[in-house]
């Protein structure tokens, strides 16, 4: 507990010098009222433009003040929309995550089973495919397999709509496109997209890890003992070759919600990364600001999920070891 | 066998019902969303183009950029030129069934400064106006201090909503619940960044649309949107990159709509002091010479910027206001290009070796900026002057050009309210805060012969004085070569086979001029 208390403080600082650097930041590249402005608008309408959204105070007042309104639970508003910027970032992140959910478990459902058979079947023709593929996987770019993908799928076969979000379907008080056909439709092509590079990683991962434990003495001494290859598998090697997938998913899983830009741009998918991206190109700060709070905020609590599961995977490791 | 056959005529005739109601419901991709579904928000472009199909205006601008009665049907200036009388439409009702009158007006006008934090605010447009009284159900009176003759054109780009709306906030409106205008549509549904539902309002008193639903869905990245007309999920997309024109004219089921903008981009060279920031001191400031101005007009290709960078989508600009828009001069000639002249203007001005300096463009905000300004550092290369060429990120770009770090540098200025006062207030007056001119005249033009001609177009009070003192403005600006004009940008728009798309002089990709063929 001690120690889960000490990793939420960590958290707090971290987002503290954070938001110092995010803001000095966006302050030295530039005026955001130069590009939000009317170009039709006259001097006097920028001034109190710049007076309104507290402008033209000096660096360090704007952000005291933006630290005490913090404090308060107040994130400020956005420049650009008006309204409060964490808010905005809330109300899109359900799409992310549930892309990113999806994401995950292509890549962990595939990528396990695959790397698994590749690492036991070594040197076979299956196994250099797989490999192969994985490496074509993690080099090609991201933007371009989407746009390949969906003149594909979308424009040339017709099978699957070119981008957005589905009909959103609701689940035990939740609200998700997950939930319905048409919004499974619409995510598949996203979520492909997103899962591609991981799931090469996730293949390379488990065919290493495979071919060291198959080779341990206790993989050995199980075979010995005549226990068939399917629980000698499924239990003592798949077991033993989790802990750095697990790591790896779970740091993927919060790049695959901070920065899964590329793709919900061109799949036009309503997520907090499309909105990120535009609120730097509009210097945004507000958004900016309170969207790497978040973010900060996710990975932290997944490093601290990842750490968890390490300990209910492998008993010999126990959180004070891990904090080591 | 039989069953089966009866299954397949069902089919048949649900596929055949889904059809005929698919034409009945449109969607349309546009590349910019809204900041707020809030009429009174933002004078921007993608904010304004989704109103005016929600929301009517006392005045609204035919397709020939004259005036044409909007909520109001005719409308008078007394003798003094200070008081207007608007006669307002009867039997107009708004979305939710109430009447429309002259309160209404007198709130709009009311509300408008009363929208918190919009960085591009109405107020500018409500200036003149000194009070807005409602006489009758049916008459508003307006005064106005001094005579503005620009009033009609001012109220031609203010959406009336009704007293209902209340203190509803720009908020209440993103949730649908403030929304509540006039116009051929009404709101439906709005998510921020995804889409837009409109239902049409049968109870229109103009023309009404053809479609009974559009959907407008938000599609910022070029290969989506052009992908997802290609696939038919959309039946209309706005901004077809130039790149993908010929392409998409070879496909049988979709048609490609252009038309030039009246969005002139143009090089500014600064005209301040006897040095500029970017050129060695040594050198001084070669632009306050007339000659060279000429000489790096001269020396810039515009045939071939249009043909060859942006695929033949534009036109070569000589003057802000293109052909069409109120104030264009017909007697400006061409521009033309002919290096070896420019070279002997640099000769003949003292710069036979030219001289050094960067000019600077922004990075994707103009379509294929960069390649453009490329192009003009070759050009210019080429008559001597050894050029550096640097693109600057769009967030960072505007704010150095205002705060001057640049001497030569790209902009573009779109008219959006029909005629072309605003780009010479805003970009070549000399700047004078008390009065907000020139705020975007970051180049520093300044001619008093020019600000003259331009506030006797904003005095006038005939159309035909007006539009010579706007002319006048034009011909001056031409002959100081103030700034160099590069070309308007096209427009293009793809659109479904079936439908047929009327492009409006705003250059707005406006779903009410949507049609079936």
């Amino acid at each position: 507990m001690v120690y889960i208390i000490r990793r939420l403080m960590q958290a707090v600082f971290l987002a503290l010098v954070m938001s110092f650097l995010v803001f000095a930041g966006i302050f030295s590249v530039g005026d955001p009222v130069a590009i939000l402005i009317d170009p039709e608008a006259t001097q006097a309408e920028r001034v109190r433009l710049v007076a309104q959204l507290g402008l033209d105070r000096p660096f360090h007042e704007q952000y005291f003040i933006f630290l005490g309104n913090v404090l308060q639970g107040d994130f400020g508003n956005s420049f650009v929309y008006n309204r409060p910027a964490l808010e905005l970032i809330l109300e899109r992140m359900p799409a992310t995550l549930e892309l990113a959910f999806a994401s995950i478990v292509i890549a962990v459902v595939l990528g396990i089973p695959l790397g698994v058979y590749a690492g036991l079947r070594h040197g076979s023709v299956g196994s250099k495919t797989i490999m192969a593929g994985s490496i074509l996987g993690f080099s090609v770019p991201n933007f371009w397999q989407a746009i390949m993908l969906i003149l594909i799928f979308a424009v040339i076969l017709g099978w699957l709509p070119v981008s957005g979000r589905g009909e959103v379907g609701q689940f035990m008080g939740i609200h998700s496109s997950l939930f319905t056909l048409n919004g499974l439709k619409h995510m598949a092509l996203p979520a492909i997209n997103l899962a591609i590079g991981h799931l090469a990683l996730v293949i390379r991962l488990a065919r290493s890890g495979t071919r060291e434990v198959r080779a341990q003495d206790y993989i050995r001494f199980a075979r010995a003992k005549g226990l068939s290859e399917k629980r000698i598998v499924m239990v003592h090697l798949l077991r033993n070759i989790l802990i750095p997938i697990v790591t790896l998913v779970g740091m993927s899983f919060g790049g695959l919600i901070a920065f899964a830009v590329v793709t919900e741009s061109i799949f036009a998918w309503p997520g907090m990364g499309k909105l990120i991206i535009d609120s730097i190109h509009l210097l945004d700060r507000p958004v900016v600001v309170a969207y790497l709070i978040v973010i900060v905020m996710i990975f932290i609590i997944l490093n601290l999920l990842v750490d968890l599961l390490y300990s209910l995977i492998d008993p010999r490791i126990r959180l004070d070891e891990v904090r080591q | 066998m039989a069953k089966l056959s009866k299954l397949v005529s069902a089919t048949a005739l649900a596929a055949l019902l889904v059809s005929t109601a698919g034409a009945q419901s449109i969607t349309a991709g546009l590349t910019a969303a809204p900041s707020s579904m809030d009429p009174h928000f933002a004078t921007t472009g993608q904010n304004q183009q989704l109103a005016a199909v929600m929301y009517d205006r006392l005045i609204h601008i035919a397709d020939d950029g004259s005036f044409a009665p909007g909520l109001a049907t005719d409308w008078e200036v007394s003798d003094d030129q200070l008081t207007w009388t608007f006669n307002l439409r009867e039997d107009v009702t708004f979305h939710d069934g109430s009447p429309f009158t002259a309160a209404d007006v007198v709130f709009t006008f009311d509300r408008i400064p009363e929208v918190p934090n919009s960085p591009a605010p109405f107020t500018q447009r409500l200036a003149a106006i000194d009070s807005a009284e409602a006489v009758d159900d049916y008459t508003l009176v307006v005064t106005t201090s001094s005579p503005a003759p620009g009033l009609p054109t001012d109220l031609s780009t203010i959406y009336i909503v009704s007293e209902t709306v209340n203190d509803a906030s720009s908020a209440d409106f993103d949730r649908s619940i403030a929304s509540n205008g006039t116009g051929p549509y009404r709101q439906v549904s709005y998510s921020p960044g995804e889409n837009l539902v409109l239902e049409r309002n049968d109870d229109y008193w103009g023309d009404l649309p053809d479609f009974e639903q559009v959907t407008i869905r938000f599609l910022d990245n070029s290969a989506s949107r052009v992908a997802s007309i290609q696939a038919g999920e959309v039946d209309f997309i706005d901004s077809v990159p130039p790149n993908d024109l010929d392409r998409l004219r070879e496909l049988n089921d979709v048609t490609v709509v252009s038309a030039p903008s009246a969005r002139m981009l143009y090089m500014g060279v600064d005209q301040l002091e006897d040095t500029t920031v970017q050129i060695d001191p040594s050198v001084g400031n070669p632009f306050l010479d007339h000659r060279v101005r000429e000489a790096l007009s001269l020396a810039i290709n515009r045939e071939a910027l249009v043909d060859r960078i942006q695929f033949g989508s534009g036109l070569p600009a000589n003057q802000f206001p293109p052909e069409g828009i109120f104030g264009h001069n017909p007697d400006i000639p061409e521009f033309e290009y002919d290096p070896e002249r420019a070279r002997e203007l640099l000769a003949e001005a003292g710069y036979e070796d030219g001289w050094a300096m960067a000019i600077h463009g922004p990075t994707g905000r103009y379509v294929n900026d960069t390649e453009v300004l490329l192009a003009i550092g070759q050009m210019w290369s080429q008559i001597g002057i050894d050029v550096d060429v640097v693109s600057v990120p769009a967030n960072v770009y505007f704010g150095r050009a205002t705060d001057r770090e640049f001497s030569s540098f790209m902009v573009a200025f779109g008219i959006t309210t029909g005629e072309s006062s605003l780009a010479y207030r805003n970009v070549l007056a000399t700047v004078d805060d008390d009065r907000g001119w020139g705020s975007n005249n970051r180049f520093r033009y300044s001619n008093e012969e020019f600000d003259a001609a331009l506030e006797s177009a904003f005095d006038a009070f005939e159309d035909a004085d007006r539009e010579a003192a706007l002319q006048e403005a034009a011909r001056i600006a031409a002959e100081d070569i103030a700034l160099i004009p590069l070309y308007w940008e096209g427009n293009n728009w793809a659109v479904n086979g079936d439908l047929d798309f009327t492009p409006s002089p705003d250059g707005r990709s406006l779903v009410t001029n949507l049609s079936t063929r």
